[in-house]
């Protein structure tokens, strides 16, 4: 009898990604010439007849090579938004980028031709998206779905693109790989389409993977398969991974550096043990005092950020927080904060705050959380 | 609405038209088969006092249009109502309740649907005898699978949605969630057929008249009718076949271009 | 005939809901069966939250439903307050329906886009006939203030309101008849982070003024772990551990729900690099062709050669209020039985390579 789990101990001989996560190791993948990706002031737009959505409204970030950053956030923050403009895969009828630069390895995404493009996407950065049911076609057969792929980008030829495609469907943990070509993806469960469609993105061994919401729409334990399926991918490809995601939890096993974003800015990132450790600012506090723990004890209240996150349709003036902030003063309402390094944190540590979190509430959050620092 | 500018000018012709056929006696100059002029074989066309000219018996054209337009507003708006009664009978009680009854209401419907529609509204007039009552029926049954199929669509996937079973969970009885659940939000793309269908059964009026078996009074100022009484007398003038023929595109046209707009206003938006 | 406090206001013994499965073109014959639900017993205590947790396929959503008997039972029994809730006619039910009520996932599509709030909210009470004119319109307006919703809410479409306010409002409706059980099929589920809270402490709330049952039915343990009182853990249709929900998660005995605690993702990065991780293999088995025995040998990391794979693990008491299915879960929880280690897992295509190659 075969049995069908795995134990996995804490860290092991090899680098655990989530160990660096944690900040025990610090991550020996430094940059050699540069940040791969460089997002500089990134602003999205939709316009339709009646109204505009300010989606994005500047955001800058880097990423290094072979890094994982992940993108915590709600819905309507913008963090889908900015992955897609980024590929340039917005809906032309709406979308429009007033502003911002997209840097991967020198060359501004933003302002590059439609070929030149579609030469990146797939094959320099790929992605994978939430819904493996609507992102798989259902009329192609899996193996047709990835030979196409690889023999866009690489030119392989249909014999080479069919062992590329099986060796694939091994590498992400498929069985039987060379009969599971053939088959269509509603002969698939929701986990392993999930891993078709990883396959798919590291066909061409790309060097930037952005992961959309890859585990949300999955059980707890297939997200778990799945997200250990991406951490050891990072490690032996050497990809960056960019993870966008409003599951803290998944931001917490899985990603180097955090970035945590609101009506469309990012208001605070660091390095995730720092984060967690040392938020700074109020509604990077709010979320993690407001998130049911499995190991907190059962009568820890909630503490709820009160009001609902922010309507996108008119531009920022001052900090869009402020309204739901304990924390707000007049200059909050007034002036737009940005990203500066954090005053009393770490390295790496930057906040958009005017009145970052007083040290007195954030070990009050420790204390909530059971000690941990 | 606004933005639909088809829509408006749909809606504006249709509205022109509803006004005319209630303004009739005040619009027309004479009535749908007064004589004003005599007997002619080349009757005279548009002029000063009969804008549209005289047909080949001296009635007023315009008159007539204007009294067809009744008419034709009649029994599109009855016909449309037989159909629409009776199929949302059918399509909610085979969606709703499901199982045997449903496969025999879809089956009877799949029945009138393997006949092309027009002939089967012949079949029914041959049976049940020429007349402006008949034809209204006649026209109104041939709709109903089209109606109840579409119903039946609707129900059942809103038979399934959350709130129908809170309303279950509720204690609700059937026949409540049905009227007051179910049928409201089923109901919008039946709406949108229900004009479009307005506008053919308007054109089967006038093709059945065509053949001959429309209202069997000759003096009714059919629009079809005069299309086909005229028709192979064009070179008496092109204004006895010219008017009817527009009108009958005209009106058409507008119900289907309130139909569209009604369709982009109701369907989506609804719901988010 | 009415439960006191802590005494059992629900009881189900041996619930099973199959679902046919039909083929055949002209005349559709019955091939197998989705057992969604396979033989599940419990008691929910009067005043108690009672988690049900598991995940897709489980059967969860389907046993709240069937308690209600929104979905027909095709065994088995459920008792509501010594009334029989299988057995009743129509006309019973419609009056137990009274007490018993549902909260439901979807905030967008669980209440009706063409009625405004205020008529929602008041079409418990019509039904009923409890109240009508003026007497109803305040009682409505009672309900939307317990619920934090403002008054003018009541003439408002629910298109108007975001997802947490609609749950409030889906809240208001279930809570218009004071009922004595409310069903909550994850209700939070499909709400922002930061309203969830909002609605998890509204839920707490309701319970203390209006002395609510609730049966919690959720796929996130650590949503679960906040609300309930004891917890119920369902796998493939069947119970596989029912504990309080403090032990539950700090001394599992059931496999499955050491791996599921496992997998939940923690909002620690401390946490999350030194807890030891059960990865599981594989996907649920289908709930129409469930394996024999134990129904979750196939993917089990403690799986014995011998009794799993042919009898069905019992639910029984391990420790005073905490019952698991499973044959050597003492052993396990002893330490007796070491997990089995990764590497014989299955047959892999072409080239001899091991799936968990990935294992550091």
């Amino acid at each position: 009898m075969s049995t069908a789990a795995e134990w996995e101990r804490p860290a092991r001989s090899a680098i655990d990604p989530s160990a660096i996560a944690a900040g025990l190791i610090s991550s020996s993948r430094s940059t050699n010439n540069g940040p791969l990706l460089q997002v500089s002031d990134l602003e999205v737009r939709f316009v339709t007849r009646d109204r505009t959505v300010h989606a994005v409204n500047g955001v800058s970030f880097d990423l290094d090579v072979g890094e994982t950053l992940g993108i915590v956030g709600e819905s309507g923050c913008g963090k889908s938004v900015t992955s897609l403009a980024m590929l340039g895969l917005l809906p032309r009828a709406t979308a429009r980028v007033p502003a911002g630069s997209v840097r991967f390895d020198g060359e501004d995404l933003l302002r590059l031709r439609e070929d030149r493009l579609c030469q990146i996407r797939g094959r320099d950065i790929a992605m994978i998206f939430q819904d493996p049911m609507t992102s798989l076609n259902p009329v192609m057969s899996v193996g047709r779905q990835l030979t196409e792929t690889v023999r866009t980008h690489l030119g392989y030829d249909r014999g080479q693109a069919r062992d590329a495609a099986a060796d694939l469907l091994d590498r992400v943990g498929i069985p039987d790989p060379r009969r599971r070509l053939r088959e269509y993806p509603h002969q698939f469960s929701g986990g392993m389409r999930q891993r078709v469609m990883i396959a798919m993105a590291i066909a061409c061994r790309p060097r930037l993977l952005i992961a959309d919401e890859p585990s949300t729409a999955l059980d707890v334990t297939i997200q778990a398969q799945i997200l250990k399926l991406l951490r050891a991918l990072v490690e032996t490809e050497g990809m960056a991974l960019m993870l966008i995601t409003h599951d803290l939890g998944v931001v917490a096993g899985t990603c180097e550096r955090t970035a945590v974003m609101y009506a469309g800015r990012i208001v605070e990132i660091a390095p995730t043990a720092e984060l967690f450790a040392r938020p700074q600012h109020p509604y990077t506090l709010g979320l993690l005092r407001s998130v049911p723990r499995l190991d907190s004890g059962h009568d820890t209240a909630l503490a709820p950020i009160p009001g609902a996150p922010r309507d996108q349709t008119a531009a920022l003036t001052g900090c869009a927080f402020a309204p739901r902030c304990t924390y707000a003063t007049q200059e909050s309402r007034e002036r737009l904060p940005v990203l500066t390094p954090a005053p009393s944190a770490g390295a790496g540590h930057q906040v958009a705050c005017w009145n970052p979190v007083p040290e007195a509430d954030r070990r009050a959050l420790t204390r909530l959380q059971g000690g941990q620092t | 609405m606004r933005r639909n500018p088809g829509a408006i000018v749909g809606g504006t012709v249709v509205g022109l038209f509803v006004l005319l056929a209630l303004a009739a006696p005040l619009v027309a100059p004479s009535g749908p088969t007064e004589v004003v002029g005599g007997l002619a074989r080349t009757p005279p066309g548009p002029r000063a006092e009969h804008w549209f000219g005289l047909d080949e018996q001296g009635r007023d054209m315009f008159s007539r249009i204007v009294f067809g337009a009744r008419l034709s507003l009649l029994v599109g708006f009855v016909s449309v109502l037989v159909g629409l009664s009776l199929g949302l009978v059918l399509g909610s009680v085979a969606g709703f309740v499901g199982g045997r009854i449903d496969s025999l209401i879809m089956r009877v419907m799949d029945l009138m649907l393997a006949f092309p529609q027009f002939l089967l509204a012949v079949g029914l007039i041959t049976l049940l005898g020429p007349g402006l009552i008949q034809i209204m029926v006649a026209i109104g049954v041939v709709t109903v699978p089209q109606f109840a199929r579409l119903l039946r669509g609707s129900v059942l996937a809103q038979r399934e949605a959350d709130y129908v079973l809170a309303a279950r969970s509720l204690g609700t009885p059937s026949l409540r969630i049905l009227l007051t659940h179910v049928l409201p939000n089923s109901i919008a793309p039946v709406i949108v057929l229900a004009t479009l269908t307005m506008a053919t059964a308007i054109i089967d009026v006038a093709g059945l008249s065509f053949l001959g078996l429309g209202p069997a009074d000759p003096g009714l100022p059919e629009w079809g009718r005069m299309l086909a009484d005229n028709a192979s007398r064009l070179e008496s003038g092109v204004h006895l076949v010219l008017f009817p023929g527009f009108a009958i595109v005209l009106l058409v046209l507008g119900i289907n271009l309130v139909g569209d707009g009604l369709r982009e206003a109701l369907d989506p938006r609804l719901g988010r | 005939m009415n439960a006191g406090p802590g005494d059992d206001l629900v009881t189900v013994e041996d619930l099973q809901v199959h679902f046919p499965i039909r083929s055949g073109v002209v005349v559709a014959r019955q091939v197998g069966a989705v057992r969604a639900v396979d033989g599940v017993s419990f008691t929910i205590r009067r005043g108690e939250t009672l988690g049900l947790v598991g995940e897709s396929g489980s059967g969860k959503t389907t046993t709240g439903r069937a308690l209600l008997r929104l979905v027909e039972p095709t065994g088995g029994r459920v008792t509501f307050d010594g009334i029989d809730v299988t057995a009743a006619s129509a006309a019973d039910l419609r009056r137990l329906r009274r007490r018993m009520q549902m909260v439901f996932q979807d905030p967008y599509s669980s209440l009706n886009p063409r009625r405004n709030v205020g008529n929602i909210v008041a079409e418990p009470l019509r039904v009923h006939e409890v109240a009508s004119g003026r007497d109803l319109d305040r009682r409505v307006g009672e309900l939307l203030d317990i619920v934090g919703l403002p008054p003018g809410a009541s003439a408002r479409y629910p298109h108007e309101f975001s997802g947490g306010q609609r749950q409030r409002i889906g809240l208001a409706r279930a809570v218009a008849l004071n009922p004595d059980l409310v069903v909550a099929d994850e209700p939070v589920s499909a709400l922002d982070v930061s309203i969830q809270a909002q609605i998890l402490n509204l839920l707490r709330d309701l319970q203390g003024r209006l002395g609510l049952t609730y049966l919690f039915i959720a796929h996130d343990l650590a949503v679960v772990r906040h609300v309930a009182d004891r917890i119920a853990v369902m796998y493939l249709g069947g119970l596989v551990e029912v504990s309080d929900a403090g032990e539950l998660v700090t001394n599992p005995l059931h496999p499955y729900t050491r791996a599921l605690l496992s997998a939940v993702p923690i909002p620690d990065p401390a946490v999350e690099s030194s807890r030891e991780r059960i990865i599981l293999h594989g996907d649920m088995p289908s709930p129409a062709a469930p394996p024999p025995g134990c129904r979750f040998h196939t993917r089990c990391p403690w799986v014995q050669p011998e009794r799993c794979a042919d009898e069905v693990p019992a639910l029984r008491p391990l420790a005073s209020g905490h019952l698991a299915a499973c044959h050597y879960a003492e052993q396990i929880a002893a330490g007796a039985l070491a997990p089995h280690a990764a590497g014989t897992a299955a047959p892999v295509g072409a080239g001899a390579r091991v799936p968990d190659r990935y294992d550091p």
